[in-house]
């Protein structure tokens, strides 16, 4: 647009059809309408008492959905085998998945599947102190996750710290945390509820495959018994997770495997302790005590132990 | 590129900034909520970072392993002013903890004896803010933290709800 002046007269103005000139004015119109509307928002906010917290009337919960608050009660492998370092158990290599097995790997949904597999079992090398395993087992985990595309957070400062500190334990199960944590946070972000389900999955079958089987002598005080107990708790979320996807025909075949899973703890009874206490020592910690305790017998411990293994090894020989 | 197509960018990425931080939170918990101290705790995957705005309340459940030591540290950007954090008792709905009654602290510790769901409720209080709404959101990080206990140190306690 500009103003053409002819004789001092009179002025003409010609409308000039230039793209830019009209998304100045869109914008300028835009932004008008976006900053009144800012205003009118800000104006409501005002006539409440606004110096008060705004949170009677507004319960819901919109940064998590239900699938994500399930997801959220489903620890990662290496919370579930912290217990393993704190019982001194041997490592034992034959449980792992073998590393050929990333070459039957052809189609994106077991590669995103083996993507939580071999974590789970990098987890396990990682928490016993298998320094040279844990960097196969990354190697693995790197291959698949660019595979399926989630490979810039595999990056090569991400491998250089690994190999450079290859025999530091704190160090490295800090990067895989890093990794896990990575994961989530950008699946979440992103939407991605689906890859990041299928991985958790298949972290969650292996570490109870993985921690199942590395009980020889069932002994009821044991804490690694106790904590293999403690997975009633996760078994239903992760249930709920895993059939929002049931019309997948490859993950509708798990489904009822966990499925028969579930129904060996529903078997478990609850023992009820004291009501739960929370008490507050001199120094600011709160102690919890109390609640409940899952009881987990020899048998349904062999049960569970078949089931899970069955499960895992057919998915094995499946892909 | 043409000189019009970029001064579009400029005019969209003005119109949309307010988008913009939604998607910056990703792992705002690990970079913010970290402190070095003495103890050495590990991460545990059910963190959660996010985008939270003004007056809402988010729940975020997790598992809490008995015969663990957990530290809970919520960290947000620096517009929020407060978060109150309060610690619920997953099957009970109980709070077990409120920050309000300790000035609004960022962080607490504590020990655990028997595995239990537990539910960290998030708000972030104040007033809102005039004139503009970015300083009504913004990303909280929310870091849970595990470790073994060793001591016995479910002794002599005083209780306090």
């Amino acid at each position: 647009m500009f103003l053409n002046y002819q004789n001092n007269k009179s002025v003409k103005i010609k409308l000039n059809p230039n793209p830019f000139v009209f998304i100045c004015l869109l914008s300028i119109f835009l932004m008008g309408c976006k900053m009144n509307s800012g205003n009118n928002k800000n104006n409501e906010a005002n006539t409440d008492d606004s110096t008060k917290l705004i949170i009677e009337n507004n319960t819901s919960d919109e940064n998590l959905t239900p699938l994500l608050k399930a997801f959220y009660q489903i620890p990662a492998p290496d919370e579930l085998f912290s217990i393993l370092r704190d019982e001194n158990l041997r490592f034992e290599i034959s449980l792992l998945v073998p590393p050929e097995q990333i070459d039957k790997l052809v189609d994106s949904k077991s590669q995103t599947l083996f993507t939580g597999i071999y974590s789970a079992d990098l987890a396990y090398c990682a928490t016993l102190e298998q320094f040279q395993t844990s960097l196969d087992y990354f190697a693995l985990v790197r291959i698949l996750a660019d595979k399926i595309g989630i490979y810039s957070k595999f990056d090569d400062a991400l491998s250089n710290r690994i190999k450079n500190n290859i025999s530091n334990l704190d160090s490295l199960q800090e990067i895989t945390e890093e990794i896990h944590l990575h994961i989530v946070n950008d699946l979440v972000e992103v939407g991605n509820t689906k890859t990041l389900i299928c991985i958790s999955f298949g972290g969650w079958l292996e570490s109870l495959y993985l921690i199942t089987n590395v009980v020889t002598n069932y002994n009821s005080n044991n804490l690694i018994i106790q904590r293999i107990a403690d997975q009633k708790n996760t078994i239903d979320n992760m249930l709920v997770c895993i059939s929002s996807f049931k019309d997948d025909a490859y993950i509708s075949k798990m489904i009822k495997g966990l499925q028969e899973i579930k129904e060996i703890y529903a078997t478990c009874t609850i023992e009820k302790m004291e009501n739960t206490k929370a008490v507050k020592t001199p120094d600011g910690q709160i102690l919890i005590s109390g609640g409940s305790k899952i009881i987990l017998t020899e048998k349904q411990f062999s049960a569970l132990k078949t089931k899970i293994t069955d499960l895992r090894n057919s998915i094995l020989s499946n892909n | 590129m043409n000189k019009n197509l970029i001064f579009l960018e400029i005019i969209l990425a003005i119109l949309f900034s307010n988008a913009l931080p939604a998607q910056n939170c990703v792992l705002y918990n690990t970079k913010n909520c970290r402190v070095k101290e003495k103890e050495k705790y590990r991460i545990s995957g059910q963190s959660h970072s996010g985008f939270y705005k003004k007056g809402r309340l988010s729940e975020i459940p997790f598992l809490a392993y008995g015969g663990n030591k957990y530290k809970i540290t919520v960290c947000f950007e620096k517009k929020l002013r407060f978060v109150q954090l309060k610690l619920k008792d997953g099957e009970t709905n109980k709070i077990i903890y409120d920050n309000e009654e300790d000035n609004y602290s960022t962080h607490k510790t504590f020990t655990i004896s028997n595995t239990k769901k537990l539910i960290i409720q998030i708000i972030i209080v104040g007033p809102q803010e005039t004139n503009t709404n970015k300083y009504n959101s913004g990303c909280v990080g929310i870091l849970i933290e595990y470790k073994k206990f060793t001591e016995n140190v479910f002794i002599k306690p005083n209780s306090t709800k």
